[in-house]
Parts: structure tokens; C-alpha cells; sequence
């Protein structure tokens, strides 16, 4: 399924505001408030777009989170990564191949969450061979409008 | 604490929306300029959807959205190295999303959204 324009300014008002109802994205954009619903639940149905919270991390004090690269046994690193997944301070886990098998961030409060979430979340599993952990120190761009719906 | 920027809701898009059919970790090494006037520079480039900044190495981490393998290579070959001061670039292509959310950002000092 390709997004048309409407979709697409249907989206823009939503990043704008996703409270905004669909009468008010209607009057916006000089269309009917039913091609608005029927267009939504298109988006939504085909998991193409969700409304979400976005909380400031910033104003929530969170240290941010950490990049964790693991190095595992190859035949491991589906399950290892399905482990990571199931974690609720997990925000992103991919299988790669290379220098890594399993990069992932986890968002953290502080460092004593970070070393607790390496040491006995991570650390105890079975197939992992190397851990190298990085914290940002700053953030130059981030697009959290994106994300993986499963 | 909508008001007050704590919180926003927001539609939030799924890679293939976009038609990102690729997501690749890069890691960018720097010499001769300024990590942070590179990370800037870097911003500008569409395609790269997020960039920390480390002390040590590498010092910069990029989060890179490609259409295909050919606007990989590009982004890659073309934008990210064509920047002043990056000195080294390390692909690591994920081939299996496992997880990815955003809960947070930094609501106040990036909108961010295309």
C-alpha cells in the first residue's frame, strides 16, 4: 500500500497534534470528515501508523538509554534478541551481521539501571560472548516519529 | 503536561511507511573537525533519522533509512562520506527489527518529523 498526499497531510496534522479530531483535520484539509475516519482506519489497519505518547526525556530526567552490541553464538542470536525484546527498558533490538550479531538500546534512569540491566539481564544469557555497552553523551537529531509496529 | 511539554501525542509512522525497507546502525569516525560541527552537518541529511554523540570511539552513532540497497550505498558512499572531518564509516545493517519504539524524545529542542 503507497501513501497518496491526503495520507500524508493527514499524517503531518497528526504529528502536529494527535489529538486533534477528525473534524478539525477535515476543515484543514477541505475534505469530509468521513474520507478522514475511512482513511485513518486504513492507515491503522495496514499498521502503518499509530497515535503514540512521546514523554520528554529531558523533562523526565532519564539519562537517555544505551547502545548495547553484543557478540553471540550466530545459532543463539534469534533467541538472545527475542529475549532483549520481551524487556520493557528495551526500546530496540535488530539482529545484524558483522562486527556485531545484536544491537539494541535501552533507555535507562541512571547508570546504576544501565549496569544492572548489562549484569543480570543481559550478562546471564546463554550464547552471549561480548557486551560493549555506549552512552550517549548527546543527541544531535532524533526522529521520534518513527517506529516498528509489529 | 501536554502544555508543558512533558508529553505529546503524536502519529507515529512505521518504517514502511516511508518506504524504509532499510535500517542500518553506522558508526562515523571524525578527524581534523569538531564532533559536533560534523553531528550538525550530518542532521541535515535526509535518510539519517537519529544522531548520538560519543566520547570515545566512534564518537558519532547514526541511525540510517534507505529505500533500497543502491540508496544505502549512496547515503553511505556519497552523503555521509562527503562530509569534512569524517574519517571512517562502519555499516552495520539490521536485518531483523526485533523492537523498535519511541517513548521519548527531547520534545522541547527537536520536532523532528519530516
Amino acid at each position: 500500500m503507497t501513501l497518496d498526499e491526503l495520507d500524508l497531510a493527514i499524517i503531518r496534522e497528526l504529528q502536529k497534534n494527535g489529538r486533534s479530531s477528525n473534524r478539525r483535520v477535515a476543515d484543514v484539509l477541505s475534505v469530509s470528515e468521513g474520507t478522514i475516519r475511512q482513511r485513518l482506519a486504513k492507515l491503522e489497519s495496514a499498521k502503518l501508523m499509530r497515535l503514540g505518547v512521546v514523554s520528554d526525556a529531558d523533562a523526565l530526567g532519564l539519562l537517555g538509554g544505551v547502545y548495547v552490541r553484543l557478540s553471540t553464538l550466530p545459532r543463539r542470536a534469534k533467541e538472545i534478541a527475542d529475549t532483549l525484546a520481551g524487556y520493557e527498558s528495551c526500546v530496540f533490538v535488530g539482529l545484524t551481521v558483522g562486527r556485531y550479531d545484536i544491537i539494541a538500546f535501552f533507555n535507562a534512569l541512571t547508570r546504576e539501571e544501565v549496569i544492572e540491566i548489562v549484569d543480570t539481564k543481559i550478562t546471564p544469557l546463554s550464547g552471549v560472548l561480548g557486551i560493549d555497552v555506549r552512552e550517549p553523551v548527546g543527541y544531535v537529531k532524533h526522529r521520534f516519529d518513527l517506529i516498528h509496529i509489529p | 503536561m501536554e502544555q508543558a511539554g512533558v508529553m505529546r501525542v503524536m502519529a507515529q509512522l512505521d518504517f514502511k511507511a516511508l518506504d524504509f525497507n532499510i535500517l542500518a546502525i553506522v558508526d562515523i569516525r571524525v578527524t581534523d573537525r569538531s564532533i559536533s560541527e560534523v553531528a550538525a552537518e550530518l542532521a541535515a541529511i535526509e535518510g539519517i533519522g537519529s544522531i548520538s554523540v560519543f566520547l570515545g570511539d566512534p564518537p558519532i552513532i547514526a541511525q540510517v533509512h534507505a529505500r533500497d540497497l543502491e540508496e544505502l550505498r549512496d547515503l553511505i558512499l556519497e552523503s555521509i562520506s562527503a562530509v569534512e572531518g569524517v574519517s571512517g564509516v562502519e555499516t552495520n545493517v539490521i536485518v531483523k527489527i526485533g523492537k523498535w519504539q519511541s517513548l521519548y524524545g527531547r520534545l522541547s529542542h527537536n520536532t523532528e518529523s519530516k
